[in-house]
């Protein structure tokens, strides 16, 4: 009754846990990252700053499944791959975003995760292009409805809105330049006719006042006119520089945002030379590891028995020997004896227990001196092997042979 | 009756998008959990790994667990599905694959379940992996950064999260292997009362989860040679591997330090000294103070923290 207390309170525990999840991986920051192919880790990926990164693994499984873990364990991402076949998949984390790609040959697999920050910037510039390119080349007078509803993007909408500008702002200053037109015509042919009718006619005063007064009230009209022409003008000229200062920044917007595109793009170069670069490096060790092999193998060989020594001659036409030569040595089985004394009171049972722990066999006792014999697969010495025994607690003395003086 | 209905009817619900595939599962969640679990009561009885008692329910319900927290972001990328048949055919698969579990009679008792969990964790979570140098040797942040030999970069990359298992990750560990806080406070007396005993015990057990954890897949983080080693701290590359593999294989872990023994004055040969609680922030103030003390007396050995704190 209390045990199914217990169980039910664990499952809840662990349900609780599952509900979890979502919030968990919202609060996460993701750092790094982990990745597991065939729930093995292979590596971190680094998600921190704006840089792309990338993970590349290969192996000779086929791959599985992968997963992409936080540095606390928290499973973000998983995939699993089909036998031989290509499989990609993109998880976001936030803001950001990750691509998972698996491909699985007949002799192997390989999985490659790049992450890139902050994501969709790269998307989004590159649309903006695009449309741009696709814009100008129409002259701007066509709106390209498939990226409108692509993309609702401001900036984009910024690049749409351009060209319609540009026609609203030759209207403008079409209709000014008739109307300065309009006013200069009006105004000379007034002048023409009040001197016309003032020059040739010596008529009397009577009338004078009155032509003079009918000549300041037109004067009057004509400067009221004026002054409205010249606000109007003002007015057209203000608007023509809004337009041509909003155009202006339209200008700098594009001419900053091609800068960006070309640096983007110089990165993304250096980029893919890098990758280019990292590819070749790869080769190398690759080649190199596999020199290693046909040079170890060679060394692991048995001698010839024409070659009485095993010196000079077989290692001269050696490639590099990268790895040490001792460890060919090692490599093999070294089968050797030795004998071991152990500290007083030490049960029958914990020596057993210790001899079958070094894979050893045991051979006769004398006086308390155990004959043991044992191969050493790791390339490890002997004094090696004999400083790592004497750690044991239960071992006394160690000796290579009983007619000496024991080493210890 | 309707019971069975009503599950014939959550069975065929078809998720077409993510988002229908989120909401379906979590609203079934528990439905899910027994589904999981029952599949690998089942496995474990016909493998004749099963026994009616509430260590081995615990352990089908832990697995399910795990395999569900799995296949609740898998299955995201496997719309349209119809989620349990996918669950089906996600354990199956699982349990098709070689070697499956780690099934050990001993892991059942508290103190396996707790190395088996710390472990399991390990596997998943860095600052788990990190952990259990602490937990298995007593060995804190700056003795490990030195024994790793990790770089300035590398020890704040490893351990810049490290509060985050002392806050939440161990206690969720402790929970997911069903650690109670009774059975905590039974090993810690355990190993107060019969310490040789229980060190025994542990190094049987841990040969066991660390051989089953670390995979032994030959193409990553495997068994190193000596010599290998010795090259990889000397040319100063492969810091994953060396936290990884490490942390995971107790043989490789005191091959290296025996290498490095000279550098590694004052810290002692790794020896299983279980921690069953996090390293508490006050004692790693104190360790890196007395650390720093020490750097001057060359020779003179350190005193392990877990000894100043037991
Ligand atoms: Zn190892």
């Amino acid at each position: 009754m209390e045990q199914d207390g217990q169980l039910s309170a664990y499952r809840e525990h662990l349900l609780d846990a599952l509900r979890d999840l979502p919030e968990r991986r919202r609060g996460e920051s993701s750092g790094s990252l982990q990745v597991f192919v065939n729930q093995e880790c292979v590596g971190t990926v680094d998600c921190e700053g704006t840089s792309t990164t990338l993970l590349s693994v290969s192996q000779q499984q086929p791959v599985r499944e992968v997963e992409i873990r936080t540095a606390a364990g928290l499973l973000v991402g998983s995939l699993s791959a089909q036998e031989v076949g290509m499989k990609v998949a993109r998880f976001s984390l936030g803001t950001e975003a990750l691509e998972v790609s698996v491909q699985n040959r007949s002799d192997g697999g390989s999985v490659r995760v790049t992450y890139r920050a902050p994501a969709l910037l790269w998307d989004r510039v590159q649309n903006m292009a695009m449309a741009m390119v696709r814009g100008f080349g129409r002259r701007g007078t066509r709106v390209l409805p498939e990226h409108v509803s692509l993309t609702p993007a401001p900036s984009l909408l910024l690049n749409h809105a351009w060209p319609k500008l540009a026609v609203v702002a030759q209207i403008v200053l079409a209709s000014a330049v008739v109307l300065l037109v309009v006013d200069r015509l009006t105004d000379r042919f007034g002048t023409e006719s009040t001197v016309a009718q003032v020059a040739p006619n010596s008529e009397p005063s009577v009338i004078k006042p009155t032509i003079l007064e009918e000549a300041l009230a037109r004067q009057e009209q004509r400067l009221l006119k004026l002054t409205q022409t010249q606000e109007a003008a003002v007015q057209t000229l203000k608007a023509q520089q809004r337009e041509i200062g909003r155009l202006h920044r339209a200008v700098v917007e594009r001419e900053r945002m091609r800068d960006q595109l070309q640096r983007l793009t110089a990165a993304k170069e250096a980029l893919s030379r890098d990758v280019a670069l990292l590819e070749v490096r790869n080769r190398e060790l690759e080649h190199g590891l596999k020199e290693q092999a046909v040079a170890l193998a060679k060394v692991l060989l048995p001698q010839p028995p024409d070659k009485p020594t095993a010196g000079g001659g077989s290692e001269a036409t050696l490639p590099p020997p990268i790895q040490p030569p001792q460890m060919a040595e090692v490599r093999r089985e070294n089968p050797f004896t030795f004998w071991v004394s152990f500290q007083d009171g030490t049960s029958e049972e914990s020596i057993e227990h210790l001899i079958h722990e070094i894979h050893g066999r045991r051979g006769p006792t004398s006086a308390g001196w155990y004959n043991v014999e044992v191969n050493l697969p790791q390339p490890q010495t002997q004094d090696g092997f004999f400083e790592s025994l004497k750690k044991t607690k239960i071992v006394k003395a160690i000796a290579t042979s009983l007619n000496t003086t024991p080493g210890q | 009756m309707a019971e069975r209905q009503v599950l014939s009817t959550k069975l065929s619900i078809l998720a077409t998008s993510v988002d229908e595939f989120d909401c379906l599962v979590a609203e079934t969640l528990p439905d899910l959990l027994d589904r999981a679990t029952d599949h690998l009561r089942r496995f474990l009885r016909e493998t004749g790994q099963w026994a009616d008692d509430i260590s081995h329910e615990k352990l089908a319900l832990r697995w399910g667990y795990e395999l569900l927290e799995r296949f609740l972001v898998w299955g995201r990328n496997e719309v349209p599905c119809r989620p349990y048949f996918l669950l089906d055919s996600f354990i199956a698969r699982y349990l098709s694959q070689p070697e499956p579990f780690c099934y050990h009679k001993d892991l059942l008792t508290p103190l396996g379940r707790f190395l088996d969990g710390v472990t399991a964790r390990a596997v998943l979570s860095r600052d788990a992996l990190m952990a259990l140098f602490y937990h298995l040797y007593g060995f804190g942040q700056g003795q490990v950064v030195r024994i790793l030999d990790l770089g300035p970069t590398e020890s704040q990359r490893v351990y810049k999260n490290f509060e985050r298992w002392r806050r939440a990750g161990w206690q969720r560990a402790m929970i997911e292997s069903g650690m109670t806080d009774s059975e905590l406070l039974q090993i810690e007396d355990q190993k107060r009362r019969h310490s040789e005993q229980i060190i025994a015990e542990a190094d049987r057990l841990l040969r066991a989860v660390q051989d089953h954890y670390r995979k032994s897949e030959p193409d990553h983080f495997r068994c190193l040679t000596r010599q290998q080693w010795a090259h990889m701290f000397q040319e100063g590359y492969g810091y994953d591997y060396r936290v990884w593999h490490l942390a995971l294989c107790r043989e490789c872990l005191v091959v290296t330090y025996d290498l490095r023994q000279d550098g590694l004055a004052g810290i002692p040969a790794p020896r299983i000294d279980l921690q069953f609680r996090p390293l508490s922030k006050g004692r790693i103030v104190s360790f890196i103070m007395k650390y720093r003390e020490d750097g001057n007396g060359a020779g003179r050995p350190t005193q392990r923290l877990s000894r100043t704190s037991a």
